[in-house]
């Protein structure tokens, strides 16, 4: 009987240490981090796509998940360099992006986003005016 | 439907460059021998708004924003050949000034959109036109842009099975069929009805006018 009780004892101590070993601890600290944020043309957010980031030379992705609901990447770089930023939706919606990183792990200068629609409109107009009016005069030159 | 960089393999744009060149050449000396300075200026003024409707986004609930191309439009007033090199310029410029759509992918949304939505369209212009000339129009304007996005559907959802990574992750799109097919084309199913809208608007519109008899020969001015 005492033979029994003896592992019983010792198995009922080892428990809580077993229960312990299931936990998750935690730590909350403040950080400055990369910020990559993706709007569709219209300004509405690239929410909840899916998104990978590769660091420099990496092969593989250090971070795989999605956008946030406001369409952000973020992300804390541990080596100064270009990070690949990918994000992808399932209609072909995306981008492939080369984040530069500098010494300070912070990006390298801020990307501010591209010419507003206006400016697009109108230079694209233009160029394709400006591009079909050269192919007249030459034509009109070639047949006179 | 621009496809960014990244997206697709050089074992999908590399042969896609080929045939577009291809297209290309033999698009330009078409043109050359067929063009004349009075259709330019048209092609011009239309090959602009197609570049402007494709700038007008509108979205669609999921968070996906689309667009009209234009692409019956172009290719029931001007011929595939004509829609195609439109369409191109256009994808181009995108490209090259605003980033939108891929360098790399230049030739597949040309092919998709300028040449095989060009095809499409007039494919069922020309089925239809016997039935009726509206229906016609309205259905090369849906046919080009559902044809153009099933195309562009079936060659995204071909990547994961073109290019893996060692441990078996895709390497460029990374969804495949049964993803993108119904992803892409179904928004598309209704903006092909916009599109329809709009090739019937623009091929009642502006269409070139027959025509007309020359007039007899009078006594020359003195």
């Amino acid at each position: 009987m005492r033979a029994a009780l003896l592992p019983a004892i010792l198995a009922l101590l080892a428990a809580p240490v077993a229960a312990t070993a299931h936990g998750l601890d935690h730590t909350v600290a403040g950080d400055r981090a990369v910020v990559v944020t993706l709007t569709y043309a219209d300004g509405a957010p690239f929410s909840f796509e899916s998104c990978e980031v590769t660091p420099p030379a990496g092969d593989a992705p250090t971070q795989v998940g999605r956008t946030d609901r406001r369409g952000r990447v973020v992300f804390l770089a541990d080596r100064p360099g270009d990070w690949r930023v990918r994000v992808v939706a399932q209609d072909g919606h995306g981008a492939d992006l080369t984040v530069p990183v500098g010494a300070d792990l912070l990006p390298s200068g801020e990307r501010a986003a591209g010419p507003t629609r206006p400016v697009k409109l109108v230079t694209g107009v233009s160029v394709l005016f400006g591009i079909f009016g050269v192919v007249t005069l030459l034509m009109s030159r070639r047949k006179p | 439907m621009h496809v960014p960089d990244g997206f697709l393999g050089p074992q999908t744009y590399l042969p896609a460059y080929g045939v577009a060149a291809a297209a290309w050449t033999f698009g330009l000396r078409r043109l050359r021998a067929r063009l004349d300075a009075a259709t330019l200026p048209r092609l011009a003024v239309v090959t602009a708004t197609a570049f402007v409707l494709m700038m007008i986004t509108v979205p669609l609930p999921g968070g996906t924003t689309v667009h009209v191309a234009g692409i019956g439009m172009l290719a029931v007033l001007f011929g595939v050949w004509n829609a195609f090199l439109s369409l191109s310029l256009v994808f181009l410029l995108q490209a090259l000034m605003f980033g939108d759509g891929g360098v790399t992918a230049l030739p597949v949304n040309a092919l998709a959109m300028g040449l095989v939505g060009s095809l499409a369209a007039v494919g069922a212009h020309r089925l239809l036109r016997p039935v009726n000339r509206d229906a016609a129009l309205f259905a090369a304007g849906w046919a080009g842009t559902v044809a153009s996005a099933t195309l562009m559907a079936g060659v995204l959802g071909l990547q994961p099975l073109l290019s893996r990574a060692p441990d078996g992750s895709p390497l460029f799109f990374p969804f495949g069929w049964k993803t993108t097919l119904p992803a892409v084309v179904l928004p598309h199913l209704a903006v092909g009805v916009a599109d329809g809208v709009l090739a019937l608007l623009a091929g009642r519109c502006l269409a070139p006018r027959p025509a007309t008899a020359a007039p007899p020969p009078g006594p020359e001015a003195p």
